[in-house]
């Protein structure tokens, strides 16, 4: 049976097939993408006999879904998206320590009274800070290798990239005889 | 009349049967994935959850054992109707023949009701 969906059923499937979405990652993305139009529409028939939450519960949560799917696969894939978010977690952390360190800089300045712009070094890059009556600024020079390495380590880990390398397993064995 | 399934089957088990009796089933009718869950419900396992189908769907589908098509819906998305390929139902048969021998050797040596209790 279906019936026509109330909005707050609309948005209850959508968040859902959104999150499960994020999950089936690894999917290829014509497969995934097909997946989850396929579950869109089971959601609004199953909508139709026992409603948008009873038929969102029967699912499971969008990560175990999505782990069913996954076990289903002939091989394992790399997650970039989710490598993508843990080098932006990296950078964002480094831009703001570098931003409390410039800050940090500045208020010293302006309680010593000095006119004499300041230089430091935070995690590779190089801050000049400048606070007089006429002007107050930073700048930044130098590349920050430190951040880098743990920006690219956060990658490679969290998008498990050492799936993209072909698996022992799948390796021919040279023929014997 | 449908026997159901007790409630305390191994889901493992249930795994390992499922795709025969998805075949199965298609192969009487075709279905979209949430009326072949409503089948199986209907047929004796009414606690099979959807998420636990229709990944099974996509599987088969993949593996070429399953062609679907897609028939629009008055409210709401479009429908993927499946239905068994020749592979699909040569792995039917094979997995039959397996599932009943197998079946067959669990009837032999299966313990007696006083080593059950």
């Amino acid at each position: 049976m279906s019936v026509k969906l109330s909005t707050a059923d609309r948005w209850k499937r959508y968040w859902y097939l959104q999150s499960a979405e994020l999950w089936l990652e690894p999917m290829p993305g014509k497969r995934r993408r097909a997946a989850v139009e396929e579950l869109k529409a089971n959601l609004s028939a199953a909508a139709g006999d026992v409603g948008m939450d009873a038929a969102i519960r029967d699912l499971g949560r969008p990560r175990a879904l999505a782990a069913q799917y996954l076990e289903q696969e002939p091989t394992r894939r790399p997650r970039w998206t989710r490598g993508a978010f843990a080098a932006g977690a990296v950078v964002a952390v480094w831009v703001y320590a570098t931003l409390f360190y410039t800050l940090g800089m500045l208020e010293a300045l302006e309680s010593s009274s000095s006119p004499t712009p300041a230089r430091g070094s935070f995690l590779g890059t190089h801050v000049i800070a400048t606070y007089t009556d006429r002007e107050i600024s930073a700048a930044f020079d130098g590349w920050p290798w430190g951040p880098l390495v743990v920006m690219a380590v956060a990658f490679l880990v969290a998008s498990r990239a050492w799936h993209a390398l072909p698996r022992r397993s799948d390796r021919q064995l040279p023929a014997v005889g | 009349m449908a026997t159901a399934v007790e409630g305390t089957r191994d889901p493992q088990l249930l795994k390992g049967v499922l795709p025969m009796l998805v075949l199965s089933l298609l192969e009487d009718e075709e279905s979209y994935g949430y009326e072949l869950v409503v089948r199986l419900q209907a047929v004796g396992l009414p606690g099979i959850a959807t998420g636990t189908v229709y990944p099974v769907l996509t599987r088969l589908e993949r593996e070429g054992r399953l062609a679907s098509r897609l028939v629009a819906s008055d409210a709401g998305p479009a429908r993927k109707y499946y239905q068994p390929t020749d592979a699909g139902l040569q792995f039917l048969v094979d997995t039959r023949r397996a599932f009943d021998a197998l079946a067959d050797v669990v009837a032999r040596i299966r313990p007696t009701s006083k080593e059950l209790l």
